[in-house]
């Protein structure tokens, strides 16, 4: 019985044995991996992409993704820092994340309400926004110049950074909005089927569109996280792919494109794993071509071994009835 | 009648339209933008988008994208310029193509047989490609040692006053033209974008059909990276960075549906044409290249929603 369990777990949740042969492989072949401070240091370091991770999961749980999400990152950031030398910190910190928000509302109307494809919307949102964030910085960097605010960058309490913290709370208010309240099982049902959704009365439109505003703001914060880390903007912060690698975090913990199946754990997980691999190749000191390549060829591992698991997870269902 | 023809004319041929003007309100603003010198540039400069997205049409049709063709260009060019040093130009152009055709069967064995996510596929395919290239290099520039050999006519070359990049794209979309509407392949690949499954069911090998479009997506990048490193004599191993984005918008703004089983290969050709003339135009005038992106990005929206617009109209008359 308890095998049985343990067997089902494992084939909904591939993400769980992944993580563990890479971690068994890694603390024994890697020297200096397997020590509490620098795993601590891998989970510090990967929260910032770990909270933008989350926004996008709630959106792809739904069955959308946005590709605008790199360069909000970028513009958030230059929002952060260019305000702060006029204004309060707090109140540069909502501006950016509003900014997101924004950026947000605007795809989710041009998708859910006006049914534009999301692809093309987010690509053209990504271009405009990328625009708009070289014109704010008008080609040079900005420093940040509150000290507060890079304070809260670096700062740590214990072993975990204030980001990481952030993180976790984020994590655990997304668990509990996705599978405790009617907007997160609205939004699995969006993603599921949207024709079966609506006719059951669910407003798919506003759960699609909200969506879309919860990822932008999750791209913001990322980029107010990231100024306040790096202590500046650049104007090609996030540009040509990060929106790439956090839907790749997200995809590679189990949650599917096509939405509907997945959760915040998942993302944990996939965020987690492609940190554990990047500090992997810094330890052993690899040439930054070849962990590219590696990264590239896990990307596609991760998702021919989830597809083998799934099958064979179907084909027990089919079996059992 | 005859005015009802002439609106059904301007709503079907909305995006010749839209290029024709766009030209115009260059050539009306800026003086050198109407020469024909800098005509004859616009036409080269579009041939290596060009020729990618006549591949990346056949992709996007069978429901598919291919974000690694920007990696591929890069790999492609310095793969080429290399051997071209080593062996010669005509070794050197067919092991590019080739190695084009194998990464987009790669992509396309995994895309089309595996059932994989097209996105996160080509997504690692383009990181792999990327680092294959700056391996190879070592992340330094390659080029040419003599660039007074007929190598670099096929970028840098006029017949008559037409570059020869130019013919070659015009070739290229020809046949590529003649694949989608007039071979049965074609046919498979516009149902299989349209109705995966239901071709499945009638006997057509759906599995290869996926296969064979990512395959004509990498041979397409693979004779663009040629005309390329041709035009420049020379590769740098991160040339083709971004590339993709410029690919995929050509292609949504020739009108080919992203849902996939919908698209004219030949509008393709004007998408390119609109986004040569703006990044031409943009540089011309003086503008910076954040207003360009602007500009991109509303005008991809608002082509895509006059499109869906059109649609609408059309299903609720019929």
């Amino acid at each position: 019985m308890n095998v049985k369990k343990i067997k089902t777990f494992v084939s909904n949740n591939t993400i769980v044995p992944i993580m563990v042969i890479v971690f068994v492989t890694a603390s024994i072949f890697v020297p200096g991996f397997l020590s509490v401070t620098s795993l601590f240091s891998i989970f510090n370091q990967n929260a910032m992409k770990g909270v933008m991770a989350i926004g996008m999961t709630f959106l792809i749980l739904s069955g959308y993704f946005d590709m605008s999400l790199c360069t909000t990152v970028g513009f958030a950031a230059a929002l952060v820092c260019g305000l702060q030398r006029s204004m309060p910190v707090f109140l540069a910190v909502l501006i950016a994340l509003l900014a997101g928000i924004v950026i947000g509302i605007l795809n989710g109307i041009m998708v859910a309400y006006v049914g534009i494809n999301a692809f093309v919307v987010t690509l053209a949102m990504m271009m405009g926004v990328r625009g708009i964030a070289y014109v704010y910085h008008k080609g040079s960097s900005m420093l940040a110049v509150s000290e507060g605010f890079t304070h809260f960058g670096v700062g740590k309490a214990g072993l975990l950074s204030w980001i990481s913290i952030l993180f976790i709370v984020l994590l655990l208010l997304s668990h509990f909005v996705l599978a405790h309240t009617p907007f997160g099982r609205k939004t699995y049902a969006a993603g599921g089927n949207a024709g079966a959704a609506f006719n059951a009365g669910i407003d798919t439109k506003k759960i699609i569109f909200t969506n879309f505003v919860i990822c932008g703001f999750g791209a913001a914060l990322g980029g107010v996280l990231y100024a306040s880390i790096q202590g500046a903007s650049t104007p090609g912060l996030g540009w040509p792919d990060m929106h790439m690698l956090v839907i790749a975090a997200v995809v590679l913990g189990g949650t599917k494109l096509s939405g509907g199946i997945g959760n915040v754990w998942y993302t944990l997980g996939g965020v987690m794993l492609l940190g554990i691999i990047d500090s992997i190749m810094n330890l052993l000191n690899v040439q930054t071509y070849i962990s590219t390549l590696v990264n590239g060829m896990i990307m596609i591992g991760v998702l021919c071994l989830d597809k083998v698991m799934m099958n064979k997870q179907l084909k027990k269902t089919n079996l059992a009835e | 009648m005859g005015s009802n023809k002439a609106i059904a004319v301007i709503k079907k041929q909305g995006i010749v339209i839209a290029m024709v003007i766009i030209y115009l309100l260059f050539a009306v603003i800026s003086q050198q933008f109407r020469t024909m010198t800098n005509f004859l540039l616009i036409i080269r400069q579009i041939t290596t988008i060009g020729v990618m997205a006549a591949g990346m049409t056949f992709v996007i049709i069978g429901g598919n994208f291919d974000v690694s063709v920007g990696s591929l260009l890069s790999l492609c060019g310095v793969v080429c310029i290399s051997l071209h040093e080593s062996m010669g130009p005509i070794p050197a152009i067919l092991i590019t193509v080739l190695i084009g055709m194998l990464s987009g069967a790669v992509s396309g064995f995994l895309v089309g047989y595996l059932k994989l996510n097209s996105m996160i596929v080509t997504l690692g395919m383009m990181n792999i490609l990327q680092a294959v290239a700056l391996m190879i290099t070592r992340g330094r520039n390659v080029y040419m040692a003599d660039e007074r050999v007929w190598f670099t006519q096929i970028g840098q070359g006029s017949l008559g006053v037409i570059p020869i990049s130019t013919i070659i794209m015009i070739i290229f979309f020809a046949v590529m033209a003649v694949i989608l509407f007039r071979s049965k392949y074609g046919h498979h690949v516009l149902s299989v974008g349209g109705n995966a499954e239901a071709c499945h069911f009638s006997g057509i090998n759906d599995c290869m059909v996926i296969l064979k479009t990512f395959v004509l997506s990498g041979l397409s990048t693979g004779v663009a990276a040629i005309m390329l490193a041709s035009r420049g004599a020379g590769a740098q191993p991160t040339m083709g960075e971004s590339y993709e984005f410029d690919v995929i918008t050509a292609v949504i703004l020739g009108g080919t549906s992203l849902k996939g089983g919908e698209g004219n290969i030949l509008y393709t050709l004007i998408g390119v044409g609109i986004l040569g003339i703006l990044k031409n135009g943009f540089v011309i005038v003086g503008l910076p290249s954040y207003i360009q992106w602007i500009t991109q990005c509303l005008i991809m929206i608002g082509a895509v929603y006059l499109d869906i617009h059109s649609k609408q109209k059309k299903g609720g008359r019929s």
